[in-house]
């Protein structure tokens, strides 16, 4: 092996020159290695920051549903209510169309009334 | 005044004041190798360096040319004030990274950050050489020198040729900028020969989006880690950050144009200008140049195949396979190499675009170079 040698500067020493050199080159993974790792700290975290507001917002509905205000109690008795709620399903079955609906061509006066009323009212 | 006299007076100019009677060989050797670099760039091979380069070697190969000395009032003679202040103080390498960092969207290496290992495998090339240019006879600096060649930067080249080995600078420099032209021939008969057709042809999934917030960081925690870790190539790694910030802070678009077009144009004629005028046939005829010439292909060569072998590694231990054809872009040579990637993979595989994702072991590519020279200067100036 001495005849690498031939040309090398003599006053070399090689033991520290490999030595260091491979410390070196482990040194630059090291570097890369560790920008490597801050960088996917960095953008994990920024992209958790910038992921939290999408979240807030969607989880907007889910937040209000429980803390809605209930309606008012009427003060009514189950079976009294259940009642009214027949009579009114039983009224709205057997009643004329345009007591249902105000599209019905043959409406009372009093529904015409309304409708015309509700067209005056109306933005021209 | 007699005819005697007049003819002594005229032969005094002659000798004394002209150029002609100290003209040598090594002149005209030198003018054809300036010669030589201006017709390579009227082929489109780098040419905004090797114009300013060619002229600067042709130029400053006249005798008594008062370009490269001190005067004797202590004024440095023109080019050499380039070279002194522009090289010797580390201000032009550093200005054009400012400019390149200004030019660069890591969006591709921070949607991948693994391929920063990448870039520092493809740093093999630089070790080799160093041991294989010890062996020639050279010293443990102008080994270093020489070394970084096969990093494919020129301002990294010239930074740490300038620090460790000047007297080398012109040939490095040189040697560094003819062979990032010559990447495209160089790479693909390496890349063919190591890679597997089917590796060769692997498709990679496509990279996420990466956010403007992550840009803007980027830099900063690449200035931070750089400077704590090897902060002799702060100066150079600092300006290129600053440059990427300023860009990404879409604040100071100004600047940012003028850092990365005028100033860098401006400041790419002196750098090249000043190499030029380093190469003077005293100190350029010498054997080390064209062993410098030599190490430098071999020196790209392992680069390369650092990058590739890094890639396959990589690969190894990771679910998600990268093509290796990616890994010969580390050498950086920004976007030459890159895009030898995206064309050798067409080659393979047509519809396989892997520009982008090579971008990332480009980029990486710089950091890693500089990062070598940042160990070699801390470890021999």
């Amino acid at each position: 092996m001495d005849w690498l040698l031939t040309y090398a500067d003599p006053t070399i020493d090689w033991n520290y020159a490999l030595i260091t050199l491979v410390v070196r080159f482990i040194g630059v993974f090291l570097v890369m290695g560790v920008m490597q790792i801050a960088l996917q700290i960095s953008s994990a975290t920024v992209r958790w920051f910038e992921a939290r507001p999408q979240v807030t917002a969607s989880a907007a509905p889910l937040i209000q549903t429980p803390t809605a205000k209930a309606p008012p109690a009427s003060g009514l008795e189950d079976a009294t209510a259940a009642a009214i709620g027949t009579a009114l399903e039983i009224e709205f079955r057997t009643a004329p169309a345009v007591v249902q609906g105000r599209a019905g061509e043959g409406g009372s006066t009093w529904a015409a009334a309304g409708r015309w009323k509700q067209l005056d009212r109306s933005p021209r | 005044m007699s005819w005697d006299q007049l003819a002594d007076v005229l032969y005094t100019i002659f000798v004394t004041q002209t150029g002609f009677p100290s003209l040598t060989l090594g002149h005209v050797f030198m003018w054809c190798v300036g010669l030589f670099f201006m017709f390579l760039a009227t082929k489109n091979i780098e040419p905004l360096l090797l114009v300013p380069i060619g002229f600067g070697i042709f130029i400053v190969n006249f005798p008594l040319t008062p370009l490269m000395g001190i005067s004797e009032h202590g004024v440095p003679h023109f080019l050499y004030f380039f070279y002194h202040y522009g090289l010797e103080w580390e201000i032009l390498p550093s200005i054009i990274f400012l400019g390149l960092g200004a030019l660069t969207d890591f969006g591709p290496l921070i949607a991948n950050p693994k391929v920063l290992v990448v870039g520092a495998g493809a740093q093999l090339g630089v070790f080799i050489t160093f041991i294989g240019t010890l062996l020639c006879g050279f010293t443990l600096k102008e080994a270093a020198s020489v070394g970084i060649i096969g990093g494919a930067d020129g301002p990294t080249t010239v930074y740490l040729t300038t620090a460790l080995a000047p007297h080398l600078l012109g040939a490095n420099a040189v040697a560094a900028y003819s062979y990032m032209a010559l990447v495209p021939v160089i790479q693909p008969p390496i890349m063919r020969l190591l890679i597997k057709k089917e590796d060769r042809m692997i498709r990679m999934e496509s990279m996420r989006k990466v956010s403007q917030t992550e840009k803007l960081i980027f830099p900063l925690i690449g200035a931070a880690v750089i400077a704590l870790m090897i902060p002799a190539v702060t100066a150079l790694m600092g300006m290129f950050m600053l440059g990427n910030f300023m860009r990404e802070s879409g604040v100071v678009k100004r600047l940012v144009d003028t850092s990365g077009g005028a100033l860098m144009n401006g400041v790419t004629v002196f750098l090249g200008l000043a190499v030029g005028a380093s190469m003077k046939a005293e100190t350029f005829l010498h054997w080390k140049p064209l062993v410098i010439l030599a190490f430098g292909i071999v020196d790209f060569a392992f680069c390369t195949a650092g990058g590739i072998w890094t890639v396959q590694i990589l690969n190894k231990f990771s679910k998600t396979k990268m093509n290796p054809l990616i890994g010969s872009a580390g050498v950086s040579a920004v976007p030459m190499s890159a895009r030898v990637s995206q064309v050798v993979g067409q080659e393979e595989l047509p519809g396989n675009y892997l520009l982008m994702h090579a971008m990332g072991p480009n980029l990486a590519g710089v950091m890693g170079t500089a990062a070598a020279a940042g160990m070699f200067i801390a470890m021999f100036k």
